[in-house]
């Protein structure tokens, strides 16, 4: 590089230097093209850019810092001679440059200049840059400016010519631009992204992402300020906690000396003045300026890139914002410039425009700036219901906090929107505040405060856990607001917030759950008429916690859909942990602990960053019941006695109820049937028998009876379960319904009345299969085992349960061995003739608890039954494994005889290879079947006609699953449904542990099955690849594709995709050491060569290698 | 905000208080153990500190001693077991502010509150005084300050001050008024020789802790107490 590199007086220095790939990308896709202009504001980096870009272009650069004396293009020209002249001679050049009067000679005017330098850019035989910096400092309309892009068109291959600009030259640019003939790089490309600066900062350890992103936004990536902070950063030690007010200093300098001390008065005025705005919309700034004058200011601002921008609204009409460090320094002139009466005649203009203009949050920041209070109040008091609608209340609670106490607190709206903000902050403080605020509205008649301020009366009663009594009384004041409003159309949102709040009152306070689920869905008709997405939300949240605590999964899981499509935005904290406890309850209805755990421990921080009180006891209470469920006893008598500590402070009986029926649940869990009778009759005695239509009566009387079931007290239990189960399926509880079905039909069997008792199984199980119910928590192993036996009995099962994989999995839900314990003992009592009848029909629910056999053909040759490896010893001899492998080999299910003798004793006589067959499938079942107890007639293996197969409802085998994976993989992949693909295709790919039968080196009828396995590895690993490739996720492609390598290297297709990622990536290195790998194995393996296709990508690496220089690129 | 500290080496009831007391506009710290408590409560300066009693390492009463030592005026509510009088007389006699018994119930802890608010408005260390109040139909003395073994004489004398006859006496201890095992002892006997003088006693205005305590030393077998009203 040649030429003077220095760098502006007033340019931050910039110590580290950032690599701005992004934009040498760009620059590189673009270098065929002569010209590049760089347009942006003061301290953007164009410098920089163009600098470091050309160094490591590693070419002979003239650097030219253009001043005003270049508006005369003679001169402009000497300089570019005599810099050129400068360049040869550092290149040790000796034929003499012309001289430039020798050149002026040569024509007229302008073309003349460009005559002479078309000459002179044909001396130049290889790639060279000429960089005009600073063309701001020339007339647009002068002869110097006119030189510049005449210049950039003349044709030159090797001489690349760069302008570096604050103003945007757009009427020369539009010919360039038309030519196709420029690469044009502006001042929104030029700001450091998120990313860069990340990577600015990287040796700041100290500033995590959220200051790093609040750095980005303050200075909107503009590099002069991100320079200044860094320099800050290194001069203090440590940021500054008040950003940008500490760098105003340095900022305010650099902008006046810069940019404000060179403009006209009338642009200083037309700032200052403007300086306040957020936005600066024409319709309110006409209000100060002149349209025509203010709209040729901000134009000619915008054209200068002085730190202001054009902002396009949906409607596509148009606004200009200013920088914000740009508009402190303006803001500060301001003050500096006028007394503060002028300031607030000001913007007490433009808060009325701004109000007319309907921008009441603007007009509001205006009111704040002019102090304008009153104007203030009245925005206030029309657009405050609508920051609640939105729930942007940290905004209202910003205005409010402007407005004087005393103001605030004897207007009932101002109150009221001081408490909203604040409503789980203050707790308790709320109710005597928005008591007072409901009596003021009382007193004007304003029936929608009124509506509003009991509703979240009612609330703030439920989140500090007021009595049932008191949110009974604001309940019931709601209620007859409502009756007054009912028949009009007048306010439709706080009717329904109400209703909504009145559901929660009655949901998570007073636990009446019928009048909650009404009251919500009263609730969320209103919301879905007005569409009001907010509330729709809320009271959908308010519901499904409704649902779920009545037990109404089937529901509760169709709204909890609908919620998860509803926008997060609107989730505020107490309804978005509401989410989690509903979420929490189906999962441990369902069986999914792990996930109930995880989400228990999120719900638990969020409660208790968040102050939700009210919320605190249920979440206790699904803790309890995930330490019951999941055998930890211990844990979930504390959380119950901690349920109990939490009601004896609250003064609530209510949760003392649920207290004792956990523990009453947690000893019946563990068989301790006396103390779980104690326990469910003090948690009966704790609800209220006044509310016999409450959830959690019942669900105690369920509980009890169960725990009477179980000491085989059946007329008692029926006292209970029958009008439960009454109450259940009247309210639609299906789970508890079907629980309490069984139950009571158990009862009714062991008392003999039997078709009572079927109606009941019948019943309970149909409700099972149709709302999809594979986990009955109350439904323990013996209750579930007699009930299935009852309904063989009576010719129930499966004759008309046909649901057989329900049931299977209804049963593995309980302990095998007391299943096996019931099943055994009621075919011992059987009469001996009734025995194979009875061990005919009991013969599906045995085969339900018997272990499977899993057999693993990858890798290692594994058999396990359940969770059991069975050693190869255990065979006696090697032929019954071979039986096993070759009967996997040949698909498992209807394998003629002969086929496998053939496999076994190819040599043998048919009658010894019959009989050799015969004795090695005994001592395999021998081996497989030693625990089956034989009389319920079930076998891994079994022989029909002449054909072997595996009885595929016992037997897993991983190469069938591998295939079957691979294949739905393809579906989805075709389908372009490329996540659920990849998901299988990994599964798939994981089960391959090997090649399959790897131990069996020498037998043809494996070999075979051998290579279409691993075949079908490396295509699932292609596929899989592939998919990676085109998500842009290129380091999983390159591990899939290195697995596939793993397995063959000599796989071309593989390494051409490698080879391809690794130059993408920049690791030109990898990619063609790739091909050498290639190449070796290529070799040894089948003394060939690679494919033209793959020596011509090497070339062509090879070749991008060259170009970038020793070393090549490197990438990540 | 005023600053609440809770030591308590459960987490669940940490959690519980942690929640209660933020509702009620606390600003709450919560320590696992005394040492960690007496930590925060250095780096703080909490106002009020409720402690449980029986903690491993420091207990609660060592608790109280250091705080004390270090903040005569801090406001600091033992937490005691269920009935365990000895560990409640413990505490007073260290000059605890207040008692609340496990399992805390509302009533015990908005009156602990109550109190301590009222009691941070007051000077520290106030000896006792008792004065007379008039505009009652019942002779009506107000107990201040702390009520030990040295002063059931005073109170007596001016009780007696005035010819009492077949009469009830008022007793309503305010906000500042606090007791240790001496002071009850002394009122005991205090009660009894008025009782001899057939003079009714009613202690008023008691805090429903310390209803609680007198009532489990028998002291409302001698008085009527009035327990304090806290609003819900």
């Amino acid at each position: 590089m040649t030429g003077p590199m220095t760098r502006p007086a007033n340019l931050p220095y910039f110590t580290d230097a950032l690599r701005r790939t992004r934009l040498f990308d760009v620059l590189d896709s673009q270098f065929n093209k002569p010209a590049f202009l760089i347009t942006g504001q003061a301290a953007q980096g164009k410098t920089t850019l163009a600098a470091s870009y050309l160094a490591e272009k590693n070419i002979p650069v003239i650097w030219i810092h253009l001043t005003e004396d270049d508006n005369e293009s003679e001169k402009l020209f000497d300089r570019i001679v005599a810099a050129f002249r400068r360049m040869e001679t550092e290149a040790g050049i000796l034929e003499p440059l012309f001289t430039a009067t020798a050149i002026l000679s040569a024509g007229q005017g302008p073309q003349r200049l460009v005559k002479a330098l078309t000459t002179l850019f044909e001396r130049i035989s290889g790639p060279a840059a000429l960089v005009l910096d600073d063309l701001e400092q020339l007339d647009e309309a002068g002869p110097g400016f006119d030189l510049v892009f005449r210049m950039l068109s003349i044709f030159n291959p090797f001489l690349k010519r760069f302008v570096l600009s604050r103003i945007i030259p757009e009427q020369h640019l539009a010919i360039l631009k038309m030519s196709g003939q420029i690469c044009m790089i502006e001042n929104q490309d030029l700001c450091f992204s998120l990313e860069e600066t990340r990577q600015l900062f990287s040796n700041r350890p100290e500033l995590d992402q959220t200051r790093l992103a609040r750095l980005h936004e303050i200075t909107s990536g503009w590099i002069g300020g991100l320079t200044l902070v860094k320099e800050s950063l290194s001069q203090a030690g440590h940021l500054p906690d008040d950003l940008p007010g500490q760098l105003s200093e340095e900022t305010f300098t650099y902008f006046s000396q810069e940019i404000y001390n060179r403009l006209p008065d009338e642009i200083k005025r037309f700032l200052m003045i403007t300086a306040k705005l957020d936005v600066i919309d024409i319709n309110v700034v006409q209000t100060m300026f002149d349209r025509r004058t203010a709209l040729s200011i901000l134009t000619r601002l915008e054209k200068r890139n002085l730190f202001i921008q054009r902002v396009y609204d949906s409607s596509g009409g148009y606004q200009f914002r200013y920088h914000l460090l740009f508009r402190k320094f303006l803001s500060r002139q301001l003050t500096r410039t006028y007394p503060p009466e002028k300031i607030q005649t000001i913007y007490r203009t433009f808060a009325r425009a701004l109000w007319k203009n309907r921008c009441h949050e603007a007009a509001l920041k205006c009111c704040d700036v002019a102090q304008d209070v009153d104007q203030m109040v009245r925005i206030l008091r029309i657009k405050g219901p609508d920051y609640l609608i939105r729930g942007n209340l940290s905004d209202l609670e910003k205005w409010i906090c402007r407005l004087p106490e005393n103001q605030v607190e004897t207007d009932p709206w101002l109150m009221f929107f001081s408490i909203i903000p604040r409503r789980i902050k203050d707790g308790r403080k709320n109710i005597a505040r928005l008591e007072k605020v409901f009596s003021l509205f009382r007193r004007v008649d304003d029936v929608r405060g009124m509506i509003l301020s009991i509703g979240f009366l009612i609330e703030a009663a439920v989140f500090v856990r007021k009595s049932s009594r008191a949110i009974d009384t604001w309940i019931k004041q709601g209620e007859a607001l409502l009756a007054g409003t009912g028949k009009t159309e007048q306010f439709p949102w706080a009717r329904g917030l109400l209703l909504q709040k009145i559901g929660l009152g009655h949901i998570a306070g007073s636990g009446n759950l019928t009048k909650g689920i009404s009251a919500c869905k009263n609730a969320l008709l209103l919301a879905r008429q007005i569409d009001e997405p907010g509330l729709i939300f809320n009271t959908s949240i308010t519901l499904a916690l409704g649902y779920v605590q009545a037990g109404d999964l089937e529901n509760t899981r169709k709204l909890l859909t609908r919620i998860h499509q509803m926008d997060r935005k609107r989730q505020t904290p107490e309804y978005r942990v509401l989410r989690q406890l509903v979420d929490i309850d189906l999962f441990l209805k369902n069986q999914r602990f792990d996930r109930a755990e995880s989400l228990l421990d999120r719900c638990e921080t969020d409660i208790d960053t968040f102050g939700l009180i009210f919320l605190y006891p249920v979440l206790v209470e699904e803790k309890a019941l995930f330490f019951a469920y999941t055998g930890r006893f211990d844990d979930a008598r504390q959380m119950a006695d901690h349920l109990n500590d939490f009601s004896i402070l609250e003064g609530n009986t209510f949760y003392s109820g649920i207290s004792y029926r956990i523990r009453a649940l947690t000893c019946q869990l563990q068989d301790d049937a006396i103390h779980a009778l104690d326990h469910v009759n003090a948690a009966l005695q704790e609800f209220d028998p006044a509310k016999k239509g409450d959830i959690h009566y019942f669900l105690t009387r369920q509980l009890a009876g169960i725990i009477l079931l179980s000491c085989n007290r059946y007329e008692q239990a029926l006292d209970h379960l029958l009008p439960a189960a009454d109450h259940f399926e009247k309210t639609g509880a299906g789970l508890n319904a079907c629980e309490t079905l069984i139950a009571a039909g158990n009862a009714l069997w062991a008392l003999s009345r039997k078709k009572q008792a079927a109606d009941f199984f019948e019943k309970g199980f149909s409700k099972a299969v149709g709302e999809g119910y594979r986990y009955l928590p109350l439904i323990k192993g013996p209750i579930l085992t007699t009930a299935l036996m009852t309904m063989t009995e009576i010719d129930h099962f499966p004759g008309s349960f046909n649901a057989m994989d329900h049931a299977a999995s209804m049963v593995k839900t309980c302990g095998a061995g007391e299943i096996d314990h019931v099943l055994t003992t009621t075919l011992k009592n059987a009469g001996k003739k009734q025995r194979a009848a009875m061990a005919a029909r009991l013969a599906p629910i045995y085969k339900l608890i018997l272990p499977r056999l899993h057999i693993r053909t990858f890798g290692r040759f594994v058999i396990r039954l359940g969770s059991q490896k069975i050693d190869a010893r255990a065979f006696e001899g090697t032929k019954p494994l071979m039986l096993l492998k070759a009967l996997v080999r040949h698909g498992g299910t209807d394998i003629p005889k002969e086929i496998l003798v053939d496999d076994l004793w190819p040599d043998a006589p048919s009658e010894s290879g019959e009989k050799n067959f015969k004795i090695t499938l005994h001592r395999l079942r021998k081996v497989l079947e030693k625990d089956i107890q034989k009389p319920f007639g079930c076998s891994y293996v079994f022989q029909k006609s002449a054909r072997i197969s595996f009885d595929m409802e016992l037997v897993d085998i991983d190469a069938k699953q591998f295939l079957a994976l691979g294949k739905m993989a393809d579906r989805l992949a075709e389908k372009d449904r490329v996540e659920q693909a990849l998901e299988l295709y990994d599964r798939g790919i994981d089960i391959y542990k090997g090649d399959f039968l790897a131990e069996e080196t020498y037998l043809d009828w494996v070999e075979r099955q051998r290579t279409l396995y691993r075949t079908r590895f490396l295509e699932m690993l292609s596929a899989k690849a592939m998919i990676h490739e085109n998500l842009d996720q290129t380091n999983l492609a390159i591990d899939t594709w290195q697995a596939a390598l793993n397995i063959d290297p000599c796989l071309e297709s593989a390494c051409r995709n490698l080879m391809i990622l690794y130059a993408d990536t920049g690791r030109i290195k990898k990619a063609l050491s790739q091909f050498f790998a290639l190449t070796d194995a290529l070799k040894k393996e089948m003394d060939a060569e690679p494919d033209p296709r793959t020596i011509e990508l090497f070339d062509s690496i090879r070749q991008k290698k060259r170009i970038k220089g020793p070393g090549g690129l490197q990438g990540p | 905000m005023t600053r609440v500290l809770v030591i308590d080496d459960e987490k669940p009831t940490l959690s519980m208080f942690r929640l209660f007391l933020a509702a009620y506009g606390y600003e709450v710290f919560t320590a696992q153990s005394g040492a960690e408590g007496l930590a925060i409560f250095k780096a703080h300066h909490p106002k009020i500190v409720f402690t449980d009693i029986k903690m491993p390492g420091m207990d609660g009463l060592t608790v109280l001693k250091e705080i004390r030592s270090l903040d005569r005026a801090a406001q600091i509510i033992v937490i005691t077991g269920h009935g365990d009088l000895e560990k409640a007389m413990e505490a007073m006699d260290l000059d605890a502010s207040d008692f609340i018994n496990k399992p805390v119930d509302r009533q015990a802890l908005d009156a602990a509150l109550d109190r301590a608010e009222k009691r941070r408005q007051l000077p520290a260390g106030m000896r006792f005084t008792v004065s007379r109040k008039t505009g009652f139909s019942d002779p009506f003395f107000t107990l201040s300050g702390r009520f030990t073994g040295q002063d059931p004489d005073l109170l007596f004398e001016q009780i007696t001050q005035n010819k009492i006859d077949d009469q009830t006496v008022i007793l309503d201890m305010d906000a500042g008024f606090s007791i240790n095992r001496t002071g009850i002892a002394g009122l005991i006997r205090t009660i009894e020789r008025l009782r001899g003088q057939n003079i009714r006693v009613v202690l008023n205005n008691v805090s429903c802790n310390f209803s609680r305590l007198f009532k489990m030393v028998g002291l409302d077998k001698l008085a009527d107490i009035r327990e304090a009203r806290v609003e819900d």
